[in-house]
This record gives structure tokens, C-alpha cells and sequence, in this order.
């Protein structure tokens, strides 16, 4: 009977005395909107050598404003083309590298260190008068078999396309979307496009101009671009008192300036159409001598209309990131890649680099790979 | 028989006691032995095993005899969001007791002692952020030991009563960082940390009553207590911040001193509580139905989102910071958004056939259903507290050797269950577009399968 009685009593404390938690599981495939909050990389997720989460640098080049297009048509591979602005000898100019894990650029500063001869190549530059020399704020897309780049320049939105993958580009000779002087709120001319093709086709833009950031629409997207309305779609938020915040909650982090657009159209599992746009939020007004920046988001359900933020920035590194690029890829995953900059080398004099961050947060990526051998 | 093993129940029950066991809740779900699982949990007004100790108390002291039981479950989570297999781990381990019954003053009066060991871990604290996606009735709260017990008397032929306690841990921590910190290479830093930790008992009671109106109907009416589990965790960083990798860095050489003091408070698990009505019809000799209806009190809920409080302190150093460093700012404070939840009555259909009456052993059947209309209110906000309806159907078989040997007096029951619960998939449409999570499907299916043998004395 005593046996009968302390055998289950023995049993239920070898049992518990061999319990080892495993890993709890339950936050398999979540679902996300896929645009963040992203998580920079980190040193085991960068190349070898490479100080996260920079992972395209080059301190005379100064990369910055990265346009990202999706390198593969399988849509789990991160492999991804990305075109920034470089300083250039006479001017900005606007290279191409490439990076088959997303995160190993060709022509990286330590691709050059065993490649010297892996020189991101130039696929545009100015070339025409209205362009005023410079070039800037890529927009990639595809667009059928061919790539077309956007660009800004100091006559408005220019376009070139390409017919050879993205590797060398024919400029249109006029821009696309020029200045507007009866446009009350655009008092620069227009910058950093940003171009998506919704899902009737019609092509959409957004782009910055002073202190906010509004939309245009063509039906070709090479020509016939119309403003949409006369007021911006997204601005900047209003001035916060501090002093009527609750305790701890910081201002909002784009009361200067919103910049940089990123059009990110999809379609949810409702059939809504939702328009996301990534931004650079500044806190500082236009000539600030300290403009802290984070990457914001914004949303609306419609092909037009104003956006809906989100409050808080979903990339923050308080060191002057901005003009964010992003790359989807295996229906949760995403990369996003901005200038930022750099102060590992030299303290005092940082400079602009493309550093990486990925979502979603709560895991990593896995270990890097190698350095393509062709942009 | 049954007085001289009374002492020894209570001897087991101390020892219970003095292990510091816990409870929780998987049995709300998942049920508690083979045959009550079978029958979907309608026994309210029908037991008398070891699983008394749950559904309800006062059963025990209709015990004929000192019983013990032992037996095993896995449920099995096949729950998606957005197509997607979540991964929720799989509730599983053993599960039995003892009943002794005696007599008080010639009442018939029984003790009775259940347990549920996860066989994986025997609990799990976890605290989410409010906007991540996350099962929430399914993912962490049913990761628990559960230990109860109680005592049962019969005052009157007619009437049975009984209580008890059970039994849940609670966790204060703390975490204590210290070294040195890298500020332009952070993975180049060198801390060391020290993990505190205290579990603590939190008891809830519950109470039953089974009323006999009749030879063939009894009901029964049981009221489960509330509790809550804290986990309160607290840390404290102090580091000496300095450039360069923290080997190059001596005391003298930083720039200045982080301290950092962060203080959370979460309730990491909590049972509403829940009163149970319950019939049992004896239709004939060999057939009976039963019906339960629990109310249950979900909209005292407190969601596992945890309170920060978080005191920064860092000094700049003397000249001010360098250029491109920027000193960290505290986290801005989480702004709980209250938890949409509404009480639930959630009825429980069972019955039971003695499809073979041999005079060496019968065999049963037996089906149930439950139905849990999911408490959580659409969660179109920026909250993700996912949950779906809950059909749980039920089956089982049941085989009672009558007296199988001398040694063995009472009878020996071997009871098998499968339990298949489909969560309809059902749409979580967002009202803001700039939602970083989007709207999203979520349903699924749980299987749970089980055994339970009980040897009666």
C-alpha cells in the first residue's frame, strides 16, 4: 500500500526534476505590414570586417539616398540592386551595386579592400542643362522588361530608362514633374521621388518640395505626371508644448520637416488597398543648425488622400539617417537601407554611408554572404 | 480500509503542500482525465474521481473507495495567422491524484489531491508588447503546473459539500548589469549580468455543492476563484561608457557612468472567476447526460502588457559629449490600451453509454461539446490580443475491470479521449491604415489526446 501510494509521488518528482524548457515557440509568422520597426544589423549579420549597420561605404563617395529594387524574381531571395548617389568629381552622380544576401554590396569599401578593381559603376549623371550639373534621389522601377530610374535635379523630376537591367541609363531630355510656382507649398522644386504602379495600373508619385511632401499621377508614368490637389499629402506634424506632454513622452519626432517618401502600395487581407509611405521625419525646421531625423510611416486606405502616421519612427539611430529605401522579401522580411552617418572612423568628421536595418525585430538575419563579383 | 489510509492522504497532501506546487488554468480548455474530457467537461454534477479536484469538489465525498489515478495528455496547436503556422507550443504532460475517502462523525467525508505536470517546462512567464500578435488565450496561459486540493463531506444523503485551495507561483526578479560600455561599437563592449529571482505562492480556493434531487438527476454549483500571477522584474545597469573597445578602457579613461534603473510590472497570467451550473440526468441504467454552463468573469482580465518605469542617468562628461555622440533617452512610456473583454457563459454537453455490461467489465462511450464564444473584443485597434471561437468536440472510450483481483478490490478504469477544437478563421480588419502589424486571418484547430488509467483500493 505504501509502495502504491509514494510510487506516483516519486514519479511526479522525477519528472519535474527532468523538465529542461525548450525555447518557447508561439511568435512563428506573425503577421506585419512589413515596414518595421526595423532592427539595425548587427555585427553578425554584416560582412566581415564591415562596422554595423553600415554596409555600403565608401568615405570619399559619401553613398547616400539608396533606391532599392528586388535583384531576383524569386520574391524569398533578399538579392537586391541598389542605386545611390555618390559625390562625384563634377557634381553628384547617381551608382549601381548589388548584393545577393542584401547586405554584401558590391564595391562595399571592404569588397575593395581584396577587389580593388569592384568600383560601383556610374549609370547616371547630369547631362543636361536643366539638370544644373547634379543629380540626385534615385527612384527605381521596374517597368516591364526595362528599369526606370527617377531622379531629382535642380529643374524638377527627371526620368531615364534602361533596357539593359538597370546598367546603363538614357535620360529623358525635360523633366517629368518641373517646378510649379502657383503650387503655394512647394517653395524648392520638387525632389526625392519616390514611384509605384497601383493595382489599376495608373502610376503614382510622391515627392518632397520645401518642408512637406506631395503626390502626383500619370497613366504612362514617362510623361503626362498631374499634381494631385493643391496641398500636401503629408506635412509636418504641428508643434507640441512640452510642457503638455505626459511625463516621459517625447515631442514628435518630425515637427520640422518631412522628407524622402517612400511609396509602398499593397494590398491587404481584406482587399483594401493600403498606400504606405516611409519618410524621413525631421525634428528641426529647414535651416536648423541640428535637425535630429528618424524614418516615420504613414498610411491611407485609398488610392488618394492624405496619409495617417504612425507616432512613433520605426528606425531611429540619432545619427542623421534619412531617405529610406526598402526591400520585401519572403512575405514577412524586410530590409531597409538609409544614409547615415558614419563616425567609426573619425569622430569629428562622420560622414554618409548606407547602413541597413531589418524587420521583423524579433529575430535575425543569418550569417552574411560573399561580395558579388559584378554590380 | 478507507480511515487507515486517510493519515496517508494527508501525509501526500503535505507533501504536495510543502513542494511548493502550482496551478493554473490548461484544464479549462483541455479538460481534466480522459472521461471528463471525453464527456466536454460536463461533469460537474458527475464526479467523483481525482478530477473533482477541478470540476468540482464536492464529488469527492461520493467516492466508495481510495482511488488513484495516473494518466497523460498533448494538445496539439495547429493555429495560423494570415496562413501561418504560429508555432504555440503544445500543452502535454501527466496528469492524476488520489481520492481517500473516510468518514467525520459517520459522514462520508474524502480527501482529494490532482496535479497536471507539463512534461517540457513546468511553467512559462512571458511578457509581450501590446501591439505584437500573439494567441492570447492559447500561447502562454496554459503553460503551467496545476496543483489543487481539496476535502468533500456529505452531510445529508442528498447533499454533498466541498472546497479547497490551489496553488500558483509568482516571480519577483532582478537583473543586475555592470562593466563597461563601448559607446561608438557597442559589440565591442563587456558587461556582466547576475540574475535574481524569487517564486512565491498565490492561492485561490474554490468551493462545490451536489445536490441529489432525484435517483436519476443531481446538479451541482461550483465557484473557482480568481488569481493572478505578478512578475516583477527589476535592473539595474551601471557601466562605465567609454570609446574604444572596453579591454583599452580602464576606470579612468571612461567618458562617464550609465546607470540605468528599469522596474517592470506584469501580471503574467490570470484565471477570472468562474461559476459553474451543472446537470446530470440519468436517462437509464446505462445512460446518462450532462450539462454545465460556467460562467466566467473575463472582464476583470488584466493582459500580460507590462508597466515600465525606467530612470536614466548619465552624466555628460566633463567638456560635453563628443562630436556624433548623442547620449541615449529613456523609452518613452508604453500607454496601456485597456483590453476590450466581456464575461462569457460557456456551456458543456456531455453524456455517457455503458455499451457493454458484462459481470468482469463494462465499457463506455462517450461524446461532449463545448462551446467558447471567444471573450476579446475585435481587435481593430493597436492592440493584438488574438482569439477566435472555440468548438471543442469530444470523444472517448472507457473500459472498468469490476474487481479484477484480491489485491485489488475496487475496480480498475482505463479511459482514452481525443478532443478536436476548430477555431473558425475569421478576419482582424484594422481601422488604421498606418498599422504596423495590418490586418490579418487567424484560426485554426487544436487536437488533445489522452489517456487515464485509475486503480481503485
Amino acid at each position: 500500500m505504501r509502495t502504491a501510494l509514494y510510487l506516483p509521488v516519486a514519479l511526479l518528482g522525477t519528472i519535474a526534476c527532468g523538465t529542461i524548457a525548450s525555447p518557447g515557440g508561439g511568435d512563428l509568422n506573425l503577421p506585419t505590414a512589413n515596414v518595421g520597426p526595423f532592427t539595425p544589423l548587427s555585427q553578425a549579420e554584416v560582412a566581415a570586417g564591415d562596422v554595423p549597420p553600415f554596409v555600403f561605404l565608401q568615405e570619399a563617395a559619401a553613398y547616400r539616398e539608396p533606391s532599392a529594387v528586388a535583384a531576383s524574381d524569386d520574391a524569398s531571395s533578399p538579392a537586391v540592386i541598389l542605386y545611390a548617389v555618390a559625390t562625384g568629381a563634377s557634381g553628384n552622380v547617381i551608382v549601381r551595386t548589388r548584393a545577393d544576401d542584401g547586405r554584401s554590396f558590391y564595391g562595399d569599401s571592404v569588397d575593395q579592400q581584396s577587389n580593388a578593381s569592384h568600383r560601383p559603376p556610374v549609370v547616371l549623371k547630369a547631362s543636361q542643362a536643366w539638370e544644373g550639373g547634379s543629380v540626385s534621389g534615385p527612384s527605381a522601377l521596374r517597368v516591364g522588361s526595362e528599369v526606370w530610374l527617377y531622379y531629382a535635379a535642380a529643374g524638377g523630376i527627371g526620368l531615364a530608362k534602361s533596357n539593359d537591367g538597370g546598367m546603363t541609363f538614357q535620360a529623358l531630355p525635360q523633366p517629368v514633374l518641373a517646378p510649379d510656382h502657383g503650387v503655394g507649398w512647394e517653395f524648392t522644386p520638387p525632389r526625392a521621388p519616390s514611384v509605384a504602379v497601383f493595382p489599376d495600373g495608373s502610376f503614382h508619385m510622391l515627392y518632397a518640395s520645401g518642408d512637406a511632401i506631395g503626390e502626383a499621377v500619370s497613366a504612362s508614368g514617362d510623361g503626362g505626371w498631374q499634381r494631385v490637389g493643391g496641398a500636401p499629402v503629408l506635412t509636418a506634424s504641428p508643434r507640441v508644448d512640452p510642457s503638455t506632454l505626459p511625463e516621459g513622452a517625447p515631442p514628435p519626432f518630425d515637427e520640422g520637416a518631412v522628407d524622402d517618401p517612400l511609396l509602398v502600395p499593397s494590398v491587404d487581407v481584406a482587399g483594401r488597398l493600403v498606400v504606405r509611405v516611409l519618410y524621413t521625419g525631421y525634428a528641426a525646421p529647414i535651416g536648423a543648425s541640428s535637425r535630429p531625423s528618424a524614418i516615420g510611416v504613414a498610411a491611407r486606405f485609398d488610392a488618394s488622400g492624405v496619409f495617417t502616421k504612425q507616432s512613433s519612427p520605426v528606425y531611429s539611430a540619432q545619427s542623421g539617417e534619412a531617405a529610406p529605401a526598402l526591400l520585401q522579401f519572403g512575405g514577412d522580411q524586410a530590409l531597409l537601407y538609409v544614409q547615415q552617418l558614419n563616425s567609426a572612423l573619425d569622430m569629428a568628421h562622420p560622414f554618409f554611408a548606407i547602413a541597413a536595418a531589418y524587420a521583423p525585430a524579433s529575430s535575425m538575419l543569418g550569417a552574411p554572404g560573399a561580395f558579388p563579383s559584378s554590380p | 480500509m478507507a480511515r487507515r489510509l486517510f493519515p496517508c492522504a494527508l501525509g501526500a497532501a503535505a507533501i504536495f503542500l510543502a513542494s511548493s506546487n502550482a496551478a493554473a488554468n490548461p484544464l479549462d480548455p483541455f479538460g481534466f482525465g480522459s472521461r471528463e474530457t471525453a464527456m466536454g467537461g460536463a461533469v460537474s454534477a458527475d464526479v467523483s474521481d481525482f478530477s473533482a479536484s477541478y470540476y468540482n469538489p464536492a464529488g469527492l465525498a461520493k467516492a466508495h473507495g481510495f482511488e488513484l489515478s495516473i494518466g497523460y495528455f498533448r494538445a496539439d496547436h495547429f493555429l495560423y495567422m494570415n496562413g501561418k503556422d504560429n508555432g504555440v507550443d503544445p500543452v502535454k504532460g501527466m496528469v492524476g491524484g488520489a481520492v481517500v475517502p473516510g468518514k467525520i462523525f459517520d459522514f462520508p467525508f474524502a480527501i482529494g489531491v490532482g496535479f497536471h505536470v507539463p512534461d517540457d517546462r513546468l511553467t512559462r512567464v512571458r511578457a509581450l508588447p501590446q501591439a505584437q500578435p500573439r494567441w492570447e488565450m492559447y500561447d502562454n496561459r496554459n503553460q503551467r503546473l496545476w496543483f489543487g486540493v481539496d476535502a468533500a463531506i456529505s452531510p445529508l444523503p442528498w447533499l454533498q459539500l466541498g472546497g479547497g485551495v490551489t496553488f500558483m507561483a509568482a516571480t519577483i526578479a532582478t537583473l543586475d548589469i555592470s562593466g563597461d560600455v563601448d559607446i561608438l561599437n557597442p559589440y565591442q563592449s563587456s558587461l556582466r549580468h547576475q540574475v535574481n529571482a524569487d517564486l512565491t505562492l498565490v492561492a485561490y480556493p474554490d468551493f462545490g455543492a451536489r445536490i441529489e434531487l432525484s435517483k436519476a438527476i443531481a446538479m451541482a454549483l461550483v465557484y473557482r476563484g480568481q488569481f493572478k500571477l505578478d512578475l516583477n522584474v527589476n535592473a539595474n545597469v551601471d557601466a562605465g561608457a567609454a570609446v574604444g573597445p572596453a579591454s583599452s578602457s580602464g576606470a579612468g579613461s571612461d567618458l562617464t557612468r550609465l546607470r540605468i534603473a528599469l522596474a517592470t510590472d506584469t501580471i503574467d497570467s490570470f484565471l477570472p472567476q468562474q461559476v459553474v451550473l451543472g446537470w446530470s440526468w440519468k436517462l437509464s441504467d446505462d445512460l446518462k447526460t450532462n450539462l454545465d454552463v460556467t460562467w466566467v468573469n473575463w472582464s476583470a482580465y488584466i493582459p500580460p502588457v507590462t508597466k515600465l518605469q525606467t530612470n536614466l542617468n548619465i552624466p555628460p562628461p566633463k567638456g560635453g559629449w563628443p562630436a556624433g555622440i548623442k547620449p541615449p533617452t529613456p523609452p518613452a512610456p508604453v500607454s496601456i490600451i485597456p483590453i476590450q473583454i466581456e464575461d462569457r457563459i460557456v456551456p458543456h454537453l456531455g453524456a455517457e453509454w455503458r455499451a457493454i455490461a458484462r459481470s468482469t467489465w463494462q465499457g463506455f462511450l462517450r461524446g461532449g461539446y463545448e462551446y467558447d464564444k471567444s471573450p476579446i473584443g475585435a481587435q481593430t485597434g493597436a492592440t493584438n490580443y488574438v482569439d477566435r471561437d472555440r468548438h471543442a468536440f469530444s470523444a472517448g472510450v472507457g473500459l472498468r475491470l469490476l474487481h479484477p483481483a484480491t489485491v485489488l478490490p475496487g475496480d480498475v478504469r482505463f479511459d482514452v479521449h481525443g478532443q478536436l477544437s476548430v477555431l473558425p478563421t475569421g478576419t482582424t480588419v484594422k481601422q488604421d491604415p498606418s498599422d504596423l502589424i495590418g490586418s490579418y486571418t487567424a484560426g485554426g484547430h487544436i487536437w488533445n489526446v489522452g489517456a487515464t488509467a485509475t486503480v481503485g483500493f
